[in-house]
């Protein structure tokens, strides 16, 4: 799989998708598909608001004593029989990882889907310690097959259709029949037939978690195909990436979470499988469990009483799926493993600045309807406005905006403004960045009485103040 | 009743029209209409764009340029939210401020301004008068009220037009392909006219279908219901 | 400072000393509407997964059922849980000299290696509980290990009505390891359109016992 690095920011990276008619028209049918299915199922559900609000808090009442729930989940899981690091960055979680597998005498490990892994690049740090990683969520297969980046929280290949996989399929799958259609069934049962050995066979497994309970030390992973059934059950040890976000105090409140994943995700009424496992169980599962708790930059937006609101998604990717931005642009536009709405708040926060993390607060109209659809409420408006007042401006826009404000504040000035802005819009071609405007809008050009004329000459019933 | 004006800045310089639509369809209906002409701007393209310090003498000035007036009307949904979400955490107030369609039929009580406009029209709900004011099917309300009008219903109406404030020029090539599917859809209706609450969006869509010379015309909703009969 | 002293210290510098309370709000719906047959519901619903449901309505017909299912199925070898009640196997030639319908019964004693899951062609268990509303069934550990309901192609399933709620807030406490099914292996990867069977049983049978 490629890196992120060397990723333009948004504004090209979002001008060269646009551009790939294919992508447009994949992304165009699949996210309008899974919008009818989660609308569908989501009006099923006539307390839908009563769950948000639950999920809402919930999450918060668990961010709100973050350290508090981290250490019970921490006692309940030992006790239960597993073991617990902590990392504060990427490279150490990677280490810990690296160093599990090392002990274990194992050289390839079997992955299921987690966007924590992801983030931390853990495929590459492990074939970089000459440990292959093998990737066993269909849509993840697809992307290491094609040496591709995920452009989708949920559905990594959401950008290639059917025929681009079997096509991909006969290429760089080992075994792969070249007769092969483009029908999903068979492709499915492609993937089943290339990952079953490697299932029955692995000794070790790399998760993450969607949720960890404090009270109890359960960790759950949601899922449909079955392959992270096999991972957290077949091999001998066990692994989970988890960010320190994913704890949740008490097993009661499983029952929210579950019924408002499912639903914003696939769009299901409850996914096909979900798991639930404590420690190690004699006799069922991995004999060994170790649980790395991962901060990598999570309590720098915890520190953000604004920011810290992305902390808690449930990566369901709900926000994607409605985003008019994403629906056009795709996830690699975004420069990471967290793309669409989401990830213009989360990215800049967990990465810091640099040049694509700082385009991300400005990738997004503010039109509001990832805030509808999000399950756990968090405003992503507010969030993108708050993070855009953290970002470097350029000095020419913040000349520009100085200028602005002060034009307005004063209505002389302000009268000036108009008469320049009149002029302005005569122009075919705008200076500046407003040129951008007029490379493919035309402006309007008011004719006749400007309003306060009007209002000056008129003889209405209102009267002047 | 007194009724303050907010003209905003953009409608101020570049959309006339909406303003003395406004004046006329609330003296049609027997209300005074204030205009401070002090006024300026509400500051959401700087707040929105993250220049938060730039907009608290704005909003200041806003709070000031209104005082003593209870209803202050505006034919922008946008800039309405803007002043009815932050003003209280900028200007440590929020002034009583309405959209006009809102303004109508809220406290008005009115739903047919007695306005002919015999055209094919579609609607687009602005993404700010439908999810941060929630404006629901008021304008259309009001607009199926005007004699001769016919309404014709927009695809996928609730999709962003990718306007975005100064979205559109730094983003300006998603903006207009998210302008592009909007125009498309107006098209698609067959209506002479595309109508919305807010000039801005308007602004963009509309420079879209004049570029391509589409015969589709954009129009303020505020110009249609001041429509003689 | 170690790595866990160092997390929970920034986490401590976050959020400061004065820690707002956040209560949840639990006023979502535990009960399904009032007038739902939960049973007839949860059936219908594992039904939309394109799982084959069958319902059985006296106990005494259950072993009849499952002999119908294997034998329909073409289903020569079946995983057996340790505790899985006898009764209910009685319909399947599983004694039987090794005539045409033989069938051989996998008892999981002592454990079966994974191996031979893989080469039986299903797994019959019952479930902790069921939730009428999204057609999920609830496997804990007294329905036997994880891989036997994983790794064999095909599920049957047998429910007993009185273990089907009608939420999932409603549902009894299942200590993990725990297992929700809700249909058939699925994937939506290939266009977001729902495809049934990768890695887990491809075919999942429920036997609804009672009404
Ligand atoms: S931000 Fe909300 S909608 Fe988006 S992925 Fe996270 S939980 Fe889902």
């Amino acid at each position: 799989m490629s890196t992120w690095l060397g990723m333009p920011p948004f504004p090209e990276a979002a001008r060269e998708a646009l551009a790939d008619t294919q992508l447009r028209a994949n992304l165009r049918a699949a996210t309008a598909t899974i919008r009818a299915k989660r609308a569908a199922v989501v009006a099923e559900r006539a307390d839908w608001e009563q769950l948000r609000e639950a999920g809402r808090a919930i999450k918060d009442r668990a961010l709100r004593d973050l350290d508090t729930h981290l250490l019970r989940l921490e006692e309940r899981v030992i006790a239960a029989g597993g073991t617990v690091h902590w990392a504060r960055d990427a490279a150490e979680a990677n280490r810990i990882v690296i160093g599990l597998v090392d002990a274990a005498g194992a050289d390839e490990v079997v992955k299921v889907k987690s966007m924590a892994t992801q983030e931390i690049e853990l495929n590459e740090a492990l074939a970089a310690a000459g440990i292959t990683a093998v990737e066993t969520d269909l849509a993840e297969l697809i992307v290491q097959l094609g040496h591709d980046r995920p452009s989708h929280i949920l559905v990594p290949a959401i950008h290639r259709n059917r025929a681009q996989i079997r096509d991909l399929f006969r290429r760089e799958m080992p075994g792969a029949d070249p007769e092969l259609t483009d029908d999903p069934v068979e492709l499915a049962s492609a993937a089943r037939a290339h990952l079953r050995r490697k299932f029955l066979t692995a000794r070790v497994a790399v998760s993450g978690a969607n949720f960890a309970v404090a009270e109890t030390g359960s960790l759950v992973v949601v899922e449909s195909e079955g392959n992270g059934r096999m991972c957290l059950t077949l091999p001998e040890v066990l692994i989970s990436v988890v960010g320190i976000e994913k704890v949740v105090p008490t097993e009661a409140d499983l029952e929210v979470l579950l019924q408002l994943l499912p639903r914003s995700a696939t769009g299901e009424r409850m996914n096909p499988y979900t798991s639930l496992w404590r420690g190690t169980t004699p006799g069922d599962g991995p004999r060994e469990f170790h649980l790395v708790l991962l901060d990598n930059g999570r309590t720098t937006a915890l520190a953000d009483e604004i920011g810290r609101d992305a902390l808690r998604c449930i990566r369901c990717s709900a926000c994607l799926n409605v985003c008019p931005v994403y629906e056009r642009t795709g996830g690699h536009a975004y420069g990471s493993v967290y793309p669409g709405p989401i990830g213009a708040i989360l990215t800049p926060q967990l990465r810091g600045p640099d040049p694509v993390a700082d385009s991300l607060p400005y990738a997004s109209t503010l039109c509001g309807a990832c805030f509808d659809a999000c399950p756990v409420k968090i405003d992503i408006p507010r969030a993108l406005v708050h993070l855009r007042t953290k970002v470097a401006h350029g000095a020419g826009e913040r000349a520009a905006m100085g200028v602005a404000a002060w034009t307005m504040a004063g209505p002389r000035r302000f009268a000036l403004g108009r008469r320049l802005a009149a002029i302005g819009v005569r122009l075919a071609r705008l200076p500046g960045p407003w040129r951008k405007w007029t490379e493919a809008r035309d402006l309007p050009v008011p004719s006749g009485e400007t309003f306060r004329e009007w209002w000056a000459n008129r003889e209405g019933p209102s009267g002047r103040p | 009743m007194r009724v303050g004006l907010f003209l905003t800045c953009l409608n101020d310089a570049l959309f006339p029209a909406a303003g003395k639509a406004v004046v006329r369809v609330l003296e049609r209906l027997g209300h005074e209409v204030v205009f401070p002409a002090g006024q300026t701007c509400c500051g959401q393209a700087h707040f929105n764009t993250g220049y938060r310090r730039e907009c608290v003498p704005l909003a200041r000035k806003f709070v000031a340029d209104f005082a003593g007036l209870d209803h202050v009307v505006s034919p922008s949904a946008s800039c309405v939210a803007m002043v009815r979400e932050n003003y209280r955490e900028l200007a440590g107030q929020s002034p009583p401020v309405f959209e006009f369609t809102e303004f109508l039929v809220d406290v008005l009580g009115v739903t047919d301004v007695g306005a002919a406009f015999p055209h094919r029209v579609t609607y687009h709900p602005t993404c700010h008068g439908l999810r941060l004011l929630d404006l629901g099917d008021r304008p259309t309300t009001l607009l199926r009220a005007v004699r001769g009008l016919r309404l014709l219903d927009l695809p996928d109406a609730a999709h962003c037009c990718g306007f975005g404030g100064t979205f559109a020029v730094k983003n300006a090539d998603t903006s207009v392909a998210m302008g592009t599917d909007k125009a498309r859809h107006v098209l698609s209706t067959g209506a002479e006219v595309l109508a919305a609450v807010d000039n801005s969006c308007l602004m963009h869509v509309g420079g879209l279908l004049s570029r391509w010379r589409s015969g589709t015309r954009v129009m303020h909703v505020a110009e249609i219901l001041a429509s003689d009969p | 400072m170690d790595a866990r002293e160092e997390v929970l210290a920034r986490i401590r510098a976050a959020l400061g000393p004065r820690r707002e309370r956040v209560e949840v709000p639990r006023d979502y719906h535990r009960q399904p509407p009032e007038g739902t047959d939960v049973v007839a519901l949860f059936a219908e619903r594992v039904a939309d997964y394109r799982a084959d449901v069958r319902r059985v309505t006296a106990a005494c017909g259950v072993a009849d059922e499952v002999g119908r299912v294997v034998r329909e199925l073409g289903i020569r070898s079946l995983v057996v849980p340790v505790g899985f009640p006898d009764a209910y196997l009685s319909g399947v030639d599983g004694d039987g000299a090794g005539g045409r319908d033989h069938v051989e019964l996998r008892r999981d004693d002592p454990p079966l290696s994974t191996a031979q899951l893989d080469d039986s062609d299903a797994v019959i268990t019952e479930c902790a509980a069921a939730v009428a509303e999204t057609g999920t069934l609830v496997l804990g550990r007294d329905q036997g290990r994880r891989a036997l309901t994983l790794v064999p192609d095909r599920h049957i399933c047998v429910v007993r009505a009185e273990r089907v709620v009608g939420t999932v807030p409603q549902l009894p406490a299942v200590p993990p390891p725990a297992t929700w099914v809700s249909g058939p292996s699925a994937t939506s990867d290939i266009e977001l359109h729902r495809v049934e069977g990768v890695h887990g049983p491809r075919t999942l049978v429920v036997l609804v016992v009672g009404c």
